[in-house]
């Protein structure tokens, strides 16, 4: 819009940008930079640092371009002999106490004081005194490194603190000379966030302590890569020396992560080199016809193949299966879902053990669709824990951008310090919520939600606040829902997207990589990539040949079932580790011991691949190269950055298929992207996916329309004993498994086991806070210390999954949808 | 025939005049390697790493050596310093300083550009060894000042280094 514009000279150049820019990025919209420190395009304007001074026509003095807004028929000069002259002043000044150490310092090549004092400082400096001595390379926390003497007081850090991570956990001391950086009382700066802090340090005040002193920054090779974390997908560069891997930088995309990784991605890579990881490929002597020592993978995935053929051949299809992995790239997951159904013959293809079906009634969101939505409307999802950026998002949109928040959980999360409206039900009691939602919505009154544990005026309250809306944003963690209750929620969003005046979309915010791809490519036991029902004949002989099997296969659940009565005969398990992952613990591992042939593909030396007969070595991220699909459906480029000789998964994979394929020669693909185009040809709503297409930002590929869910409300089970409650496994994102290791540098976040149980069943058990108990469940028992947070209603308890040993997931029952515990004083 | 003699004798000494003139100096040439050559001060020979007069090691591991090397020959991996227990008077040292002579050009761009007057290339030219191996120079061999290199014929016949490593 015209009105919206406003045209400027800057160094008549004739610029045109939207009201209400800042002359510096006025400035850079057309390649002329102004230096600047403090500022910074998501922190908003400060103006202390003074190093952005311009001129401009008719106003007397010097101005801070990044204070100031554009103005219609401005005219600014940047390199009048005025304007040098106070650059050179500004950084002689700033540079009065710096300790000029840049030889040691690891910012040293990326510095903008560097960069700028290069550019426009003076050649000299008049200081002939000593200068400042002040804290030297002291831990701001333990993966942070603080160096006052550095510190040019910018402050972007405590600003970043203060308006990104909005905790103000850093922030700026005292005043004049003494203006210094710190927190209260000397705390450990260890947010979710703190390693941001580091990108945008001017200087080499604040540094990353793991890769201090490691490499100098030109020295290293940058590989442009996505975290392979949670479902966010945060663009992040992969540095790497002497093929050794030194550190991760983010790499801002605002269209995905807004130019933030959270601390997760910074620094939880020690994975790459941990000692757990599987170097070489092993077979269990044991197991009759595979003995042979000290295979090549490649051997070894001959014989996997030709193993598993011998068992189709001699019980049929439908004893194999496959367990892949949300955490696998889509090239991956789509070549292990062909192997198995054009290979082998079979639908038994899972990866989850929760109830999700692909496609949506509404749109598919991308992220960045919240920042336009005004409404954001979390359900059973925990941002903070589980997809750390999408929090900041919400964050920021919620006190920035005027958006509202409501909250629709069964457990207390952050988020509700920020929500308008924070719901919670009972747990297990999702699905009756959902419905009361959509008939009070449909406008067939108030149902019944006396079970639900929320209240009628605050539901009707809700319901208001959808109503008033124009855009709205579902988010909801389908993993995090009981039974059946997935399918009344899209039932509630088909609803929402039948009000006229509303436009709606959702982000399913599973917190898995790349939980989106794994269902698009159709490692599910009931839908074909691109979701297409395994029921749709027609469609899948066109696009998968006549051999495509067309019966419903096992889910993983179900696969775990009938490994036990002994109907399954071989299990390959791709990036899973169904021992500790999955509801059903022990039962799961003795299910496992009883199959005839069970491959393992894992990069680590996991519960499950100890029971393995084969083992296969997985490169996994950091290494090989693939597509992953995140939250909002962005398709994305995840390149490795570290070399191995070892064949990549896609490689190993195809040469499984080549093995059992009738035709012998099969297909050789030369890269991952001779897969990424056949995925374009083969999954409907991926065509527009190429190498070209990602290359920058990546792309949205198109949602598959939704199936016409159908999922009654179930009636809620009993407790076996009066008193047993409800377990609700909560996420905590630092949680001490085989990706954090003991060794992690991260290991600073681990928690001890903490039950989070209400006031009034603590009062009822006789529980006291920090009181030792055992969570018990059939013969499961986890050890936890109770917390009284009232984190959930009455007749539950929140248990956070903090590590694999805790094996929360024992508890878990593994044919109910709410798991009823006991809590014992120990 | 007189005529001829004369003026034979005449061109003679014209033409051994320079040598007559040369016997009575200082040769030019020496008897190497018995006796060797002093090299001027700014020779740039094999390189070297500086100690200070504490002792410690000059090098803080910066790399700038490295980064402005035209061939790419030198290596360095730094590490922190421990306080107790110092290597360099800063913050960090080189764990690991490599410099490859055989890929060398001896172009003095590293000594330039050391901030700390850490390496430096010396007068040291007598480079040859039997061994390529020996021509990654390790902190180990940097740091040390060698006597020059001393060689000897053995019963073999064969010459070998006698202040090898």
């Amino acid at each position: 819009m015209a009105d919206d514009q406003v045209t400027l000279t800057i160094d008549d150049q004739t610029v045109s940008v939207p009201k209400g820019t800042k002359v510096v990025d006025a400035a850079k919209s057309v390649g002329i930079e102004i230096p600047v420190f403090c500022y910074h395009e998501k922190l908003g304007p400060l103006g202390c640092c003074r190093m952005c001074l311009v001129e401009v026509e008719k106003m007397p003095k010097l101005m801070t371009a990044c204070t100031m807004d554009v103005g219609p028929d401005m005219v600014v000069k940047t390199t009048t002999p005025k304007v040098e002259k106070a650059q050179k002043g500004v950084l002689e000044f700033t540079l009065l106490n710096h300790p000029l150490d840049c030889p040691v310092c690891d910012k040293g090549g990326e510095c903008p004081l560097q960069n700028n004092t290069f550019k426009y400082g003076p050649g000299d400096t008049r200081m002939d005194f000593h200068r400042a001595e002040n804290l030297k390379a002291g831990p701001l926390s333990p993966v942070i490194t603080l160096d006052r003497e550095r510190c040019i007081a910018c402050q972007r850090c405590t600003r970043y603190s203060e308006v990104i991570e909005q905790d103000n956990a850093l922030v700026m001391h005292n005043r004049g000379f003494n203006n210094e950086v710190g927190t209260f009382n000397n705390e450990p700066y260890d947010t979710r966030f703190s390693g941001n802090v580091i990108d945008i340090c001017p200087v080499g005040a604040l540094t990353n302590s793991q890769f201090r002193f490691k490499a100098r920054t030109w020295d290293l090779t940058n590989s442009d890569t996505l975290c392979a974390h949670c479902g966010c997908n945060c663009n992040m560069t992969l540095g790497v020396r002497t093929n050794k891997f030194m550190r991760i930088e983010a790499r801002p995309n605002d269209l995905v992560d807004d130019g933030w990784i959270c601390d997760k991605a910074r620094w939880g890579y020690d994975f790459l080199e941990s000692k757990n990881r599987l170097v070489e490929a092993r077979t269990v002597p044991d197991n009759g016809t595979m003995v042979f020592s000290s295979p090549t993978t490649q051997d070894a995935a001959v014989r996997t193949a030709e193993a598993i053929k011998k068992i189709v051949d001699e019980h049929g299809p439908e004893s194999v299966g496959f367990i892949g992995s949300p955490y696998g790239t889509n090239e991956e997951l789509y070549l292990y879902q062909k192997l198995f159904r054009l290979g082998f013959g079979t639908n038994n293809i899972d990866h989850k053990t929760y109830a999700d079906s692909p496609g949506l009634p509404i749109d598919h969101y991308d992220v960045s669709e919240i920042e336009t939505a005004d409404l954001v409307l979390v359900i059973a999802s925990d941002p903070t824990e589980e997809l750390p950026i999408l929090d900041l998002r919400i964050k920021k949109v919620v006190t920035r951008h005027g958006v509202k928040l409501a909250v629709l959980n069964d457990q207390a999360t952050l988020m509700d310090k920020y929500a308008h409206l924070s719901l919670r039900y009972n747990i297990g009691s999702d699905a009756g919520v959902f419905a009361a939602l959509t008939a009070a919505i449909s406008g067939e009154g108030m149902a019944d939600i006396k079970t639900t544990g929320i209240k009628a005026d605050q539901l009707k309250s809700l319901v208001e606040m959808l109503r008033a809306s124009k855009k709205v944003t579902l988010i909801y963690n389908s993993s995090a829902l009981t039974g059946q209750s997935v399918a009344v929620l899209k039932q509630l969003m088909a609803m929402i997207k039948n009000i006229p005046s509303i436009e709606c979309g959702a982000i399913p915010a599973v917190p898995h990589t790349n939980a989106v791809g794994a269902m698009d490519m159709g490692i599910l036991p009931d839908y074909y990539p691109g979701g297409v029902p395994v029921a749709d004949g027609e469609a899948i002989q066109q696009t998968w040949g006549e051999t495509a099997p067309t019966q419903p296969g096992l889910s993983a659940m179900e696969m775990i079932r009938k490994a036990e009565s002994g109907e399954l005969k071989a299990l390959l398990v791709y990036r899973a580790n169904p021992v500790v992952d999955f509801p059903g613990g022990k039962q799961v591992e003795e299910a496992l011991k009883k199959l005839d042939l069970l491959v393992v593909h894992d990069m680590f030396e996991t519960e499950t691949a100890k029971l393995a007969h084969i083992l296969l070595p997985s490169n996994g991220p950091g290494v090989d190269d693939g597509t992953t699909t995140n939250i909002g459906g962005r398709v994305q480029f995840r390149k490795g950055g570290l070399k191995t000789a070892h064949p990549p998964d896609w490689k190993i994979i195809s040469l499984m298929a080549n093995t059992v394929s009738e035709e012998g020669d099969g297909i050789n693909y030369i890269t991952s992207f001779s897969v990424t185009d056949e995925i374009a040809k083969n999954v409907p709503g991926y065509a527009e996916i190429s190498k070209k297409s990602i290359k920058k930002e990546g792309m949205t590929r198109v949602s598959s329309a939704s199936i016409n869910a159908t999922g009654a409300v179930s009636k809620e089970s009993s407790p076996p004993k009066p008193e047993a409650l409800k377990l609700r496994i909560a996420n905590y994102l630092f949680a001490h498994n085989t990706i954090l290791d003991a060794t992690s540098t991260l290991a600073h976040h681990f928690k001890p086991s903490i039950v989070h149980m209400h006031a009034s069943d603590a009062k009822k058990l006789k529980l006291k806070n920090e009181d030792d108990v055992v969570v018990v469940s059939g013969d499961t028992q986890v050890s936890a210390q109770v917390e009284i947070s009232n984190r959930c209603n009455p007749g539950g308890v929140v248990l956070p999954n903090i590590s694999d040993e805790q094996g929360v997931w024992g508890l878990a029952n593994s044919r109910d949808s709410v798991t009823w515990v006991e809590i014992r004083k120990v | 025939m007189i005529q001829a003699t004369l003026s034979g004798i005449k061109n003679l000494t014209i033409g051994m005049f320079v040598t007559f003139k040369n016997m009575m100096t200082k040769p030019v040439t020496f008897q190497y390697p018995e006796v060797k050559r002093t090299m001027p001060e700014r020779y740039r020979g094999r390189h070297f790493l500086n100690r200070d007069e504490n002792g410690l090691e000059k090098c803080i591991g910066c790399s700038l050596c490295s980064i402005n090397c035209p061939v790419g020959c030198i290596h360095v991996v730094a590490a922190e310093n421990d306080p107790e227990n110092r290597v360099s008077p800063g913050e960090r040292y080189a764990e690991v300083y490599e410099i490859n002579l055989l890929r060398c050009i001896y172009c003095g761009y590293c000594e330039e550009a050391c901030p700390v007057d850490a390496v430096v290339l010396r007068e040291h030219y007598e480079l040859a060894d039997y061994n390529r191996d020996t021509y990654i120079a390790t902190k180990g061999d940097l740091l040390v000042y060698p006597e020059p290199n001393q060689f000897r014929v053995n019963i073999l016949g064969n010459t070998e280094r006698t202040n090898s490593k």
